[in-house]
């Protein structure tokens, strides 16, 4: 479904990525994984047309959308569920939801509407007059999947759902992610915790420095002492 | 986008309505006879004549040789623009009438202006930019403030200082300074250069049948009107009229809504307004407002447009003018042939077409040079000697230099709109008409 | 000095009709500021340029004032879609924008005054007298007048400020701005086309100009510097307000005229210009105080 050919993105001088090659299945769910810096945002961005590329492509059913708009990704069913959660903080629960089917397209797909986002997280329901900026980072996050979740994508980026999230949250978040990878949605999911990516996922790849220097299934991976010790700092 | 697009067409359905009702609550909104009836319409043609007693006007000959040039600095950009326009317009006209009558001497006169923007500074920098490309003559510039500027250069360099406006008359210029616009004639003390104007301002609403008794005194925040009111309400205080209220306002002020209600509170037999241009439109925009209607009136410095847009309810209006054109000042051919011209070059340029007080004041200050430049030839230190020696006969009346600052005897009347025109109504020598005060 | 309890309530109720005028001018100026980032001075002198379109249509054309926004909306939009089109393609930041709309203020007040005069202007003595006498308000309240060109700024201000916040607030266009201009990237990913949204919004807050002109040019006379007199009650309004928040810059506009109004019935009137600075000030220094209480109040609502 999806195809990282050679993807080379600088930001002014520095490279970021040095020619990163990828492949993601339909239906499948790829772990991205690798240390602070190693360039996981910016392969993510650069799938969502937020992030100009230098030199490569990405093929998107065949087709290079590596220089289509990032305002056409819904139409190519593509969501994002971003680093950092970047909620539209002085909207409502509801309002940040339905920007989620803001895209005609989306609509067309997300034919529950808002329901869908309720029904994962009920509280969401109950707070959606609440502003998002005055919710608990946990709260923040189920907004932000929800919103990336409204328009049934088929292909779900997720940028490190876990991060700065207390340990029984992000065992929610994965939970719903589970939820998700059950159905048949594409996903590709960047993270640091590795353990819990990989446990859920039929392949990752490993990104430092800006270039992918290990791939494999999920198990395969994980018992790699390669990657623990020298791409996850860990010993 | 949706939405975003049908926004204007919301919007436009619902002004539509608003528009709708309106008109439909109260009549049309423009009047059926909409255009404006033109007040320079019936004014007689006139024959050209010299501009100057002394002169003879050659239409025959055309001015060879060098010209005699004239510089001048007017803010022709910036917020002093509507009345330096004006001033503009008299000096081309002036040129112009010159040049038909044959020139001075034979010689043509050519006037050279630069644009000061109404900063000081720039004109002080454009006197001195005209006399170092030595221009035979300067002409004084518009407002107050400008006047002094430009007087350091010009004195400096020895030129006659011609000027028709004179926003601080208080502060001295010097021996080669040729006001127009004679303020606080006779008067010695620079403190009380606004008696005499304040005087004539008494003499002439106790010469009606109703003086007024009380007064309410609304005064903008420019040196000029502050001075005219500091004098008037204590000699108005003399003649038994009593003050009912007193407030300042910013200048260039449009909402007067609250000063309306003060007025309409105290209800006084006069409301002296110490404003200028725009002012008493957006007064009686405010008086209409709230129904309200001031027995009598006064404004000081009021833009002529400003008044003619009053229309009907401008009747009965008085101000401080030293020019309305009417017998018997406007009796004389040079003042028939400037009115006309003048109606003319202000009709394109879009301003108002009478003849009045900015206008006759800058008409009669190049009258003062040009009598001089007549008489004592192309040479600033015999003009200055010849101008202060002998009077100068100008449409406003006849010009000495002999007072404080050079000023002759005051030339500050007062004047009246009666029947939509304006007249002077004071001092008698100049009157076209009685004051008419309502009991 | 002793002023009537009528004087007081004619002096407020003119200071909220003329603050729905400075309040329609406020709209747009808070929108392009909150919503597009530009602080757009220059929609100041639209709304004089849309005054002095209004009075020649209809003073040399005799065209019915409300027929000329035929011609002065579309106009306006037009303008207001090239004025932020030159920003997009000139990159600008904030302050170069702002640098740019000053300079469109200036030069609109010399152009204003080359093309028109720099003269006052006056549409009032063409209006029909049912347009320019005063109505009295009925019986409970006998004695207070209003001016229909007032009752009209009232309607403009209402229906523009409403449908504005409508749009704002309960359309999809609207959230799209709204999230826009919190997260332009984000949004941008859920299908917000900034380009044509931000050009949309520039060129209707334009429009709203033209009809605030034609209100100006029926209820006062036209000068070329008028916009330096409103920038003051308008920049306050709009800050006032909240930016790109419509009702609240109407709300501001007409408490700001009306506290200003009612100063200037027992203090000097030259300061009440200053009076709204301060107003300003202390809602700026009392913010953080009115926010406290107002998230205690969130709090307990939501507890
Ligand atoms: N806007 C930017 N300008 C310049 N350099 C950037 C920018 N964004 C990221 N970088 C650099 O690019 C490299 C990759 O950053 P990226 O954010 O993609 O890493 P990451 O793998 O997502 O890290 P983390 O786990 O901390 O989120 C880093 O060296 C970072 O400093
Ligand atoms: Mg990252």
């Amino acid at each position: 479904m999806l195809e990282v050919r050679d993807l080379v993105v600088n930001y002014g001088e520095a490279a970021a990525l040095r020619g990163v090659d990828m492949t993601v299945r339909s239906g499948e769910t790829v772990s991205l994984i690798g240390a602070n810096g190693a360039g996981k945002s910016t392969l993510v961005k650069a799938l969502m047309g937020m992030q100009p590329v230098t030199s490569g492509s990405v093929l998107l059913d065949g087709e290079d959308i590596s220089r289509r708009q990032a305002s056409d990704r819904p139409k190519l069913g593509m969501a994002i569920v971003p680093e950092g959660r970047r909620l539209f903080k002085d909207m409502s629960v509801k309002d940040n939801l339905r920007l989620g089917l803001h895209d005609a397209a989306a609509r067309r797909r997300g034919a529950d509407g808002l329901d869908l986002a309720y029904d994962l997280f009920p509280i969401l329901r109950k707070r959606s007059r609440q502003l998002c900026g005055t919710m608990s980072g946990g709260e923040q996050q189920m907004v932000a999947l929800g919103r990336a979740l409204v328009s049934r994508p088929r292909l779900l980026i997720l940028d490190e759902p876990s991060l700065g999230l207390a340990p029984i949250v992000v065992a929610q978040v994965f939970e719903v992610i589970e939820a998700v990878v059950a159905q048949d949605v594409t996903v590709l999911l960047a993270e640091q915790n590795m353990h819990r990516a990989l446990s859920l996922s039929d392949r990752g790849y490993v990104l430092a420095d800006g270039s992918v220097v290990l791939e494999g299934t999920g198990t395969e991976l994980l018992q790699s002492d390669r990657v623990r010790t020298a791409y996850l700092g860990e010993s | 986008m949706f939405s975003m697009i049908k926004k204007p067409a919301a919007r436009g359905i619902a002004v539509s309505a608003c528009a709708a009702l309106l008109l439909s609550g109260c009549g049309g909104v423009v009047k059926e006879d909409g255009k404006k009836a033109d007040p320079a319409a019936d004014l007689p043609d006139a024959e050209i004549v010299s501009p100057i007693a002394g002169m003879e006007c050659k239409t025959d000959a055309e001015p060879t040789g060098d010209p005699i040039v004239v510089g001048g600095s007017l803010s022709l950009t910036g917020p002093l623009a509507p009345t330096a326009t004006l001033h503009k317009a008299v000096g081309d006209l002036v040129v112009e009438w010159v040049n038909d009558c044959g020139g001075i001497d034979g010689r043509p006169l050519e006037w050279k202006v630069l644009d000061d923007q109404g900063a000081p500074a720039t004109v002080t920098s454009n006197y001195e930019r005209l006399i170092g490309d030595k221009v035979d003559f300067v002409m004084g510039p518009y407002g107050g403030a400008a006047a002094l500027a430009g007087a350091g250069p010009v004195t400096r360099a020895g030129y006659a200082y011609p000027t028709a406006t004179n926003g601080a008359p208080d502060k001295l210029i010097g021996e080669n300074h040729f006001p127009s616009w004679h303020i606080g004639g006779g008067v010695e003390d620079p403190t009380k250069m606004f008696a005499a104007q304040a005087q004539t301002f008494v003499d002439a609403v106790k010469s009606g049948a109703n003086p007024p008794k009380s007064v309410f005194y609304a005064t903008s925040k420019f040196p000029t009107t502050l001075s005219y009111t500091a004098s008037t309400k204590p000699a108005l205080e003399d003649a038994g009229a009593k003050t009912v209220g007193d407030v300042e306002y910013d200048l260039g002020t449009t909402d007067f809504s609250s000063i309306a209600i003060r007025i309409q509170n105290a209800d006084p037999d006069l409301v002296y307004v110490g404003g200028l241009g725009a002012d008493i439109t957006n007064l009686y925009q405010a008086f209409d407002a709230i129904g309200y209607t001031p027995k009598g009136i006064y404004v000081a410095l009021p833009a002529p447009a400003a008044v003619q847009g009053l229309g009907d309810k401008a009747d009965g209006l008085l101000l401080s003018s030293i020019y309305e054109n009417h017998p018997p000042l406007g009796d004389t051919d040079v003042a028939k042939y400037f009115a006309k011209s003048y109606s003319e070059i202000a009709g394109k340029e879009k301003l108002f077409p009478l003849v009045e007080t900015q206008a006759a004041a800058g008409f009669s200050a190049w009258q003062i040079l040009l009598t001089g430049i007549n008489e004592a030839g192309v040479d600033n230190k015999a003009v200055i000697d010849w101008l202060n020696g002998h009077d100068v006969e100008t449409l406003v009346g006849t010009a000495n230099f002999d007072g404080f600052n050079n000023y002759g005897s005051d030339f500050t009347r007062v004047a009246q709109i009666q029947d939509g025109k304006r007249v002077l109504v004071w001092p008698e020598d100049v009157a076209g008409a009685e004051i008419d005060e309502k009991p | 000095m002793s002023v009537s309890s009528m004087a007081l309530a004619q002096t407020l109720l003119n200071g909220a009709l003329l603050g729905c005028l400075f309040g329609s001018i406020a709209l747009g100026l808070s929108v392009k500021w909150g919503h597009l980032g530009v602080a757009d001075f220059f929609h100041l002198s639209l709304t004089l340029l849309g005054a002095y379109v209004t009075y020649s249509l209809v003073s040399e054309q005799l065209w019915d004032p409300f027929l000329t926004l035929v011609v002065t909306v579309p106009a306006f939009f037009l303008i207001g879609v090239g004025v932020q089109w030159i920003f997009l393609a000139l990159k600008a930041e904030a302050f170069t924008a702002l640098l740019i709309t000053f300079a469109l203020f200036m030069v609109t007040e010399s152009a204003v005054s080359m093309i028109w005069s720099p003269d006052l202007l006056n549409l009032r003595p063409m209006l029909a007298d049912s347009f320019t006498t005063s109505l009295r308000l009925p019986e409970p309240l006998p004695q207070l007048a209003v001016q229909p060109v007032d009752l009209l700024a009232l309607v403009c201000a209402v229906v523009m400020v409403g449908v504005s916040a409508f749009a704002l607030g309960r359309t999809r266009s609207g959230r799209a701005v709204q999230a826009m201009r919190q997260d332009s990237e984000i949004a941008q990913t859920l299908g917000v086309r900034v380009v044509p949204l931000t050009l949309a919004v520039s060129g209707l807050a334009a429009s709203t100009a033209a009809v605030a002109g034609m209100v100006v040019a029926l209820r006062m006379p036209l000068s070329p510097s008028l916009p330096l007199q409103w920038i003051g009650a308008v920049v306050v309004a709009t800050m006032l307000g909240g930016l790109g928040r419509p009702v609240g810059a109407l709300v501001a506009a007409i408490v700001v005229m009306m506290i200003q109004n009612a100063w200037s019935l027992w203090f000097p009137p030259q300061w009440s210009p200053a009076v709204a600075f301060g107003v300003l000030f202390l809602f700026l220094a009392g913010g953080p105080a009115i926010r406290f209480v107002r998230e205690s109040m969130t709090a307990r609502r939501l507890a």
